[in-house]
């Protein structure tokens, strides 16, 4: 290998209001890094293609291992976490010369540099009411036994982080619409096939058909395609699209 | 206030019903439309006389304004006026390049070739006409001329893409398509249909094209 370096293109921003430009960083190659350690680099020696000191990139990571979602960013033009996004792979597939471009998630105000508020995400669920509420005064006992099918399918939903791909890649998620976002769905899903959750079932349909509601949907699937957990989004989207189609009509006749 | 307030989560819960009348609309009456409509003017396959009877004998259906008006233009008016509301407020991504991604592009580009179509169609076809006569005129005038088969392939093209993928994403919106494997089975079939539909009207378009009118 002639080049001992590799090239990270940066999309970076000072602050939440002014506007963003591109950096080159040069980062040594080292074998096994991904975009978190090479963004650590960075932080170690903060200096640019050209040699200039500039300030060290900002950016969020936790878990390093694809469960916490606090590192996605767009790599590549395609949303997905940094700490999975594997230099090797890169280069096996395009060279150590070509740049690999890193912008922040473009549908979250960036904060600075690669960090976003992804807030706009759990105003979702809040909005669907993805919980059970169980609190009171005196103890309720067991819960009802959960069916094994269910329980399987269950899990699949649960494994979302709410890392935010799915919104990133959906075109109906954007600032001119208020559509709550793919990522609300599987959960809305997951408790109303839970024995507990079932029990607000027409709460969360009717939350969800609300004004930015499921309705929103324009079946792009570009969210299943960019899901980082392979979670089944369309399915328990077009199991929703049944209920609440079921739940108007309900409604309708017993007008 | 709480009144207040009831009365607009009511108004806001109206959103779920009106997109969901619209995807209704397309398919009933509209899509319904669309296939009759082709099917009528496939006459104009067998010669020009079996053309003209058959626009004739539509004209001289008792009080077809009010089936005009009443199945036809009030659903046509809904679907595209909320059609284009729809449209703009999607921020359509290229980058991915993923199938239903570019369906879900290409449905909203026929919506709008679609749209100028069907005005310039019910314009000149249909408003402007008084007789059979001219209403086979209007079609061939247009037809006989190399742009003018363009773009009314083109136009026609639109619309029966919109209705062939709109038929996909009817059923899903609808709740019926709900596993993996039969959405797959219907995103091929609705494209074999729309394959077919492509050949027929193209068929039909060569026909009115070689016409002697």
């Amino acid at each position: 290998m002639e080049q001992e370096y590799f090239i990270l293109n940066i999309r970076r921003q000072n602050d939440p209001h002014s506007s963003s430009y591109w950096e080159e960083f040069h980062i040594p190659y080292k074998p096994n890094m991904n975009v978190i350690s090479s963004l650590m680099y960075i932080q170690k020696h903060p200096v640019n293609a050209e040699g200039k000191r500039v300030n060290p990139v900002v950016f969020e990571c936790n878990c390093y291992e694809e469960v916490c979602g606090a590192c996605t960013m767009v790599i590549n033009g395609r949303p997905r976490q940094a700490c999975s996004a594997l230099i090797d792979k890169f280069i096996d597939k395009e060279g150590i010369e070509k740049p690999i471009i890193i912008e922040p998630l473009s549908k979250f105000p960036t904060v600075r540099d690669l960090m976003v508020d992804r807030k706009k995400l759990f105003d979702g669920l809040k909005k669907a009411k993805t919980w059970i509420p169980v609190d009171g005064s005196f103890a309720l006992g067991r819960g009802p036994r959960y069916d094994e099918k269910k329980r399987a399918y269950s899990y699949l939903l649960s494994r979302c982080m709410t890392c935010g791909c799915c919104a990133e890649a959906c075109p109906n998620f954007n600032e001119k619409s208020d559509f709550i976002g793919p990522h609300v769905f599987p959960q809305v899903q997951r408790l109303n096939i839970n024995p507990l959750g079932e029990m607000q079932k027409d709460e969360r349909l009717k939350a969800i058909m609300a004004h930015g509601g499921i309705q929103g949907c324009g079946n792009a699937q570009n969210c299943a395609k960019v899901c980082p957990m392979h979670i089944p989004i369309l399915k328990s989207l077009a199991e929703l699209n049944f209920d609440v189609n079921i739940y108007a009509l309900k409604k309708i006749i017993k007008w | 206030m709480e009144k207040k307030q009831k009365k607009q989560q009511n108004y806001l819960h109206s959103d779920f019903y009106i997109r969901r009348i619209h995807s209704l609309l397309g398919i009933i009456p509209i899509g319904i439309f669309l296939c009759f409509h082709l099917f009528m003017n496939s006459s104009a396959i067998i010669g020009v006389e079996a053309w003209a009877a058959v626009i004739d004998g539509m004209r001289s259906i008792p009080f077809v304004i009010v089936a005009e008006i009443g199945i036809i233009a009030i659903p046509f008016i809904f679907h595209i006026v909320y059609g284009l509301y729809i449209v703009y407020f999607s921020k359509m991504n290229m980058k991915y390049q993923y199938y239903r991604n570019w369906m879900f592009i290409l449905q909203r580009i026929t919506a709008i070739i679609t749209t100028i179509f069907v005005i310039e169609h019910v314009v000149f076809v249909r408003i402007m006409t008084a007789s059979t006569m001219d209403v086979m005129t209007a079609m061939a005038h247009v037809v006989q001329t190399p742009l003018g088969f363009v773009l009314e392939l083109i136009g026609v093209w639109a619309s029966v893409f919109h209705f062939s993928n709109g038929i996909f994403t009817f059923l899903i919106t609808w709740g019926i398509l709900q596993g993996e494997r039969l959405q797959k089975l219907f995103s091929i079939l609705t494209m074999l249909l729309c394959a077919g539909m492509f050949l027929w009207t193209l068929i039909i378009l060569i026909r009115i094209a070689m016409m002697p009118i």
